[in-house]
């Protein structure tokens, strides 16, 4: 393997492999970066056994500078080290060469490193990818989609599939998520329809790396499965991730298709006023907030309390209110959370009765996401 | 006379198991009649509920989600997935509240 590259590109492809790579693996050579040479473009891998990151460079775009003398394959490890190095080297250009024994120089400038490499017949194989199951889904959607759910996922380890979201693929895309005390599901619309149904979980953590990697993305992203691995590919990266095994509890029934009472909110003002509450209710062994709905009197009032601390209470001004009295308590932190990812646009707020749970809705396309929050039962 | 003071003192001592046996076995019956009275009021507030329940219109539960509920609230775990466990910090269930509120 011989290869020189302009080291500003180079530099780039690195970061976005290096995501992957933790200092912590329980399979050595995970701490290292795989290298790919073939004719007309550099391949680099980092993998920490649940996510696996890929991207290309190749000699067709001029900026990268590349010219390949000799192709093969190559692992560095630890691939933070060999990253400090690329960084630190004082030419826009550098030479990698690789001798017997993956003795590997790296030269730049006047300066010259020897490291020494591993053998890349050692480094876990990427799993094939099917593509009959195969969507596009636009990366500003996408980023919708994963925020809207990952915040119900379980961070509970005694409940595996719970750390996951739920995708279910046909003529919609479904994802829910939920640790069991809330839930969150957001359907979208396919453009070209599976031929087949597909359902799969993806944890929670993956798709909130997956997030952070779709900033700077416009473009549409493509979703492919295999047998335990989902595959995200955009521009030059693939990310892989490995999918949670086991059945996902059925979530279609947990959603109810009927309410007793309604209140609408503008989402940040009733946030404000959950996030005042929660004040109190954070200082009280139990966590709970209530909530006191009179549609008669046109009154909702929010009430947290702490015996060791004081007590808070608020009348909310809501934009519309049907239905039955009510009295109805909940965990702050649910409602919060749920509240916030919906910024500032209007929601219905539906309850059935005080023991089931709640839902929010945005109340432009209400059809498209549901957030339910269970109710704590008080004495 | 130090006998005599001896004897009074078992005297006295004597006097006073015998009012300690007696005392117990008030208390054994008082407890009794203590954990009787609340089951009793207990079986009459689950009436009293019911009732009020039925005057609202709210749904009167079946006897068996009756106690599915009584263990819920006891702080265990009633759905599938995991059945009998204990409900960490009685944090609320969505699938055990499903089971026992849901409209099957």
């Amino acid at each position: 393997m011989n290869f020189s590259i302009n080291r500003v590109a180079f530099i780039k492809a690195l970061n976005v492999v290096q995501r992957a790579i933790s200092a912590k693996t329980t399979i050595p050579i995970l701490t290292g970066l795989k290298i790919d040479v073939t004719d007309h473009e550099i391949m680099l891998t980092g993998s920490n056994a649940d996510i696996s990151i890929q991207t290309t460079i190749s000699t067709a775009n001029p900026d990268n500078e590349l010219q390949i003398q000799a192709t093969g394959s190559l692992v560095l490890s630890p691939a933070r080290f060999f990253a400090e190095i690329v960084k630190k080297l004082p030419d826009r250009e550098l030479q990698v060469d690789v001798a017997d024994q993956y003795q590997t120089t790296i030269k730049s400038g006047n300066s010259e490193f020897n490291i020494n490499g591993l053998d890349a017949n050692g480094y876990p194989h990427l799993p094939e990818i099917d593509h009959e199951h195969q969507i596009e889904l636009p990366a500003k959607l996408l980023r919708e989609v994963i925020s809207q759910t990952v915040i119900a996922v379980s961070k509970q380890e005694s409940r595996p599939i719970l750390t996951g979201v739920h995708f279910t693929l046909e003529k919609h895309l479904l994802a829910v998520a939920t640790d069991s005390h809330r839930l969150s599901q957001r359907e979208v619309e396919l453009e070209s329809p599976l031929t087949s149904p597909a359902d799969f979980v993806i944890p929670g953590d993956s798709l909130k790396e997956l997030s952070r990697m779709l900033d700077d993305e416009e473009d549409l992203i493509k979703l492919s499965l295999s047998e335990n691995q989902v595959l995200f590919t955009f521009g030059e990266t693939q990310f892989y991730s490995r999918l949670l095994e086991g059945n996902y509890p059925d979530t279609s029934r947990l959603i109810p298709n009927s309410s007793d009472t309604k209140v609408q909110f503008a989402a940040g003002e009733l946030l404000a006023a959950v996030e005042r509450a929660s004040l109190l209710s954070h200082e009280s062994r139990n966590n709970v907030i209530k909530l006191t709905i009179k549609p008669a009197d046109k009154q909702v009032m929010i009430t947290g309390n702490s015996p060791d601390v004081g007590k808070v209470e608020e009348n909310l001004e809501p934009q519309a209110l049907s239905g039955n009295d009510l009295e109805i308590s909940f965990n702050p932190d649910y409602l919060r959370e749920a509240l916030r990812v919906f910024g500032s646009v209007p929601v219905e707020v539906a309850f059935t009765s005080a023991l089931r749970p709640f839902t929010i809705k945005p109340l432009e396309r209400p059809d498209e996401f549901i957030q339910l929050i269970t109710p704590v039962r008080t004495f | 006379m130090p006998t005599e003071n001896t004897d009074d003192l078992i005297m006295e001592f004597k006097q006073l198991t015998a009012n300690l046996a007696t005392m117990q076995h008030q208390v054994v019956k008082m407890l009794a009649e203590n954990e009787e009275l609340r089951i009793e009021n207990q079986h009459l507030h689950d009436l009293l509920d019911a009732h009020e329940k039925k005057h609202q219109g709210v749904q009167v539960l079946s006897k068996s989600k009756q106690n599915l509920e009584k263990l819920y609230n006891d702080g265990y775990h009633i759905c599938n997935q995991y059945y009998g466990k204990s409900r960490l910090q009685n944090e609320s269930c969505i699938f055990c509240t499903e089971i026992i509120y849901g409209e099957r």
